[in-house]
């Protein structure tokens, strides 16, 4: 690891990580076998898998919905390995955004309240919920249907109203589950653009889970994940730049400026 | 959160009005039945407090049978001497007693040739004055009997404001003085003169069921002194065996004091009377207070409350057991949103309560629409049975917090499993 990260903020320390299913049976299934991982403060990392691979298992323990088997679980070095369900609801609302393939927002709903309803776990007030929540969806350049519930709204557009749901609670990591997975290529382009921008400009962590080798190459970090295990750790662009393969020193990616600049994003920018 | 999750659950309601209305249903007609059921309990309550009111709860009966009753055997009855005895140990705690003989009953009239459109129908009561206290009688003018009607048999006569409308055209204040012919058919007319004019109190039940001509033919009692009864010449006793008295007393009723204990007094009277007669003459000797008859029909409709009270817990019961079918159903179809949720950091706390509040609400508005449609219906009810109308406001309070303790009830277990779901099958939750 680079001395950059050492400065920064521990925020995910996963240390031998096991996740067994049906255990003392006889379908007793090891997923995972062992995985450890650092997440630092302003990182963009990308876990990238097949399926199969233990992906979901991982995001699952990653986001806390879930307890390990066995290995432990520091987030800001305060182990959580042993928390309780209540504790960790809290520790979710608190720490974690998170961004599904499937949007998960709630039928029926408009955007607006879509975006309050982590706050109201939170215990915020209305007033200010409502204020916060607009600012958001303003943020991810929903302001004109902030009153539309989720059946009126584009894949794409129900995906950022869900992106702004997750920075809600002012998160120390969001958690993206195949964000664009549901997506054609334009929208998906849409959906990245605004992960990079909360990563630039706002300096947000962000943890995706991907098995698109292409999408994982605009991360700072890309994982492997290969049959339950990390398999290798290396450095992706940490920007949108073609053609592939050209590789960069991580946390230099201001210096990129223009060049980032791709035909699909120019294409992406005038559908806007 | 609280008032979140009231809005949230109105608001997931609306989204499926057929469903909501139709799982509301059965506790509409559960809430509504007893409503309606009470409202009709308690007009027929107000009813009878209406009447009695007039009536006096502080009226006591006594009286009397005997068990060897023998044509040729001397009659038993309440004698002077034991009616003097009553008076002397009773008579503290008596406001009056009433005495009254029953005699025909007639038409009156002012001149036997126009008798078919000046008349008044009456039947003939021989009373003392106590009988106007005890049987709560109002002069409208004029009096009651003079020591000397009462001693002489008199032909005075106190009549109804009723008869006087038949008769003078409701000039009460004119009809004293005013003689008339009373007919008690055979023949048999004497001539009465008015002392007083009384006004008789009909219930509104009869007078609703009554058109005008029914009221203009209506009979009425007419008062007249005990003994010009009981000494009529008219009297026929040819059917009877010698020696019998038709006005002997085997029942007397009176009027205990303001604020006597009338149901213990009614037992004391009873038990001394009893004492009077010797145990071969086989009598028995009861009572009866007004107040008893109250508190019996209280006990009897608190009864009937109970019964309806069972019926429509069943009724609730199916209707709660619809709520929490349709619960588990909405908790199925939302398992992804209960996902989310939870992963947004929803405690089982607050996805308990966002479902409780949820079949809360639906069986508050279901037992709020029940309420209205329930009080509508008993008080149709109320109009067609000629009770009056009184709204049962605690019923009505009941009704509502039976709603309130159905939806917890039923919202609960649905509710707990939606809080006890696993986050991750919840999210993959197809």
């Amino acid at each position: 690891m680079g001395s950059l990260q050492q400065e920064r903020e521990n925020i995910i320390h996963l240390e031998n990580i096991v996740k067994r299913f049906n255990i003392g049976t006889e379908n007793e299934l090891e997923v995972l076998h062992g995985v450890s991982l650092d997440v630092y403060e302003g990182d963009f990392v990308c876990i990238v898998g097949e399926s199969g691979s233990g992906k979901s298992t991982l995001m699952n323990q990653i986001g806390l919905l879930d307890h390990p088997t066995e290995g432990k679980y520091l987030m800001h070095g305060v182990d959580v390995s042993e928390a309780t369900e209540d504790q960790l609801a809290e520790i979710r609302n608190q720490e974690i955004g998170f961004v599904f393939q499937t949007y998960n927002l709630i039928p029926r709903t408009t955007a607006l309240e879509n975006v309050e309803m982590p706050m109201l776990y939170a215990g915020v007030p209305r007033e200010e919920r409502r204020e916060r929540a607009a600012d958001l969806l303003t943020m991810v350049g929903m302001e004109e249907r902030m009153d539309h519930t989720p059946s009126e709204l584009s894949g794409g557009q129900q995906q950022r109203v869900a992106i702004a749901r997750a920075m809600a609670n002012d998160p120390s990591l969001i958690l993206a589950d195949e964000p664009t997975g549901a997506l054609d290529s334009q929208t998906s382009r849409v959906v990245m653009d605004l992960f990079h921008k909360l990563h630039d400009e706002q300096g947000r962590t962000i943890v995706m889970i991907t098995h698109s080798a292409t999408l994982a190459e605009e991360a700072e970090r890309i994982l492997t994940l290969v049959d339950g295990r990390i398999t290798g750790e290396r450095a992706g662009r940490g920007q949108i730049y073609r053609p592939a393969g050209e590789t960069r020193e991580l946390h230099a990616r201001r210096d990129f400026g223009d060049l980032a600049f791709t035909e699909e994003k120019a294409e992406a920018e005038e559908q806007r | 959160m609280f008032l979140e999750n009231i809005r949230l659950a109105l608001h997931s309601l609306g989204a499926n009005k057929l469903r909501t209305f139709l799982t509301m249903l059965g506790i509409m007609i559960g809430v509504g039945a007893v409503v309606a059921i009470e409202t009709i309990g308690a007009g027929q309550t107000k009813q009878m407090e209406e009447q009695f009111a007039g009536n006096g709860v502080n009226n006591i009966q006594i009286y009397m049978w005997s068990e060897n009753y023998d044509e040729d055997a001397p009659q038993l009855s309440f004698t002077q001497d034991m009616m003097k005895k009553f008076v002397n140990k009773f008579g503290d705690h008596i406001e009056a007693i009433e005495m009254d003989a029953y005699g025909n009953s007639g038409k009156a009239y002012l001149d036997a040739a126009k008798q078919d459109e000046t008349y008044a129908n009456f039947y003939q009561q021989g009373v003392n004055n106590g009988a106007f206290t005890v049987e709560n009688v109002k002069l409208k003018e004029g009096r009651t009997f003079t020591g000397d009607e009462l001693n002489n048999a008199s032909n005075a006569a106190v009549v109804s404001d009723k008869f006087v409308d038949n008769m003078w055209g409701g000039d009460y204040a004119g009809a004293i003085g005013r003689s008339f012919t009373a007919d008690f058919g055979n023949d048999q007319t004497a001539s009465y003169t008015v002392v007083g004019v009384y006004t008789y109190q009909i219930d509104a039940q009869s007078l609703r069921s009554m058109d005008q001509k029914d009221i203009k033919s209506m009979s009425t009692p007419m008062f007249v002194p005990y003994k010009n009864v009981t000494q009529s010449p008219y009297l026929d006793l040819s059917g009877y065996p010698d020696g019998y008295d038709p006005f002997a007393i085997t029942y007397f009723t009176l009027q205990a004091k303001q604020g006597e204990d009338v149901v213990q007094l009614a037992t004391s009277m009873q038990d001394y009377m009893q004492s009077m007669f010797s145990a071969d003459q086989n009598v028995t000797v009861e009572s009866f207070s007004n107040k008893q008859m109250v508190d019996e029909v209280k006990a009897s409709m608190q009864q009937q409350t109970t019964t309806i009270s069972l019926i429509a817990a069943i009724a609730l019961l199916v209707g709660g057991i619809g709520v929490m079918n349709i619960m588990t159903v909405t908790i199925t179809e939302r398992t992804r949103e209960i996902g989310t949720r939870k992963a947004m950091g929803a405690k089982r706390r607050a996805i308990r309560q966002q479902f409780i509040i949820e079949a809360v609400v639906m069986c508050v508005i279901g037992g709020m629409i029940g309420t209205i449609g329930g009080l509508i219906g008993g008080i149709i009810g109320c109009r067609l049975m000629h009770y009056s109308i009184a709204v049962p406001m605690d019923s009505i309070a009941l009704a509502i917090a039976v709603s309130l303790a159905i939806g917890i009830f039923f919202g609960y277990y649905p509710a707990n499993r939606a809080a006890k779901m696993d986050p991750i099958e919840a999210l993959r939750y197809e």
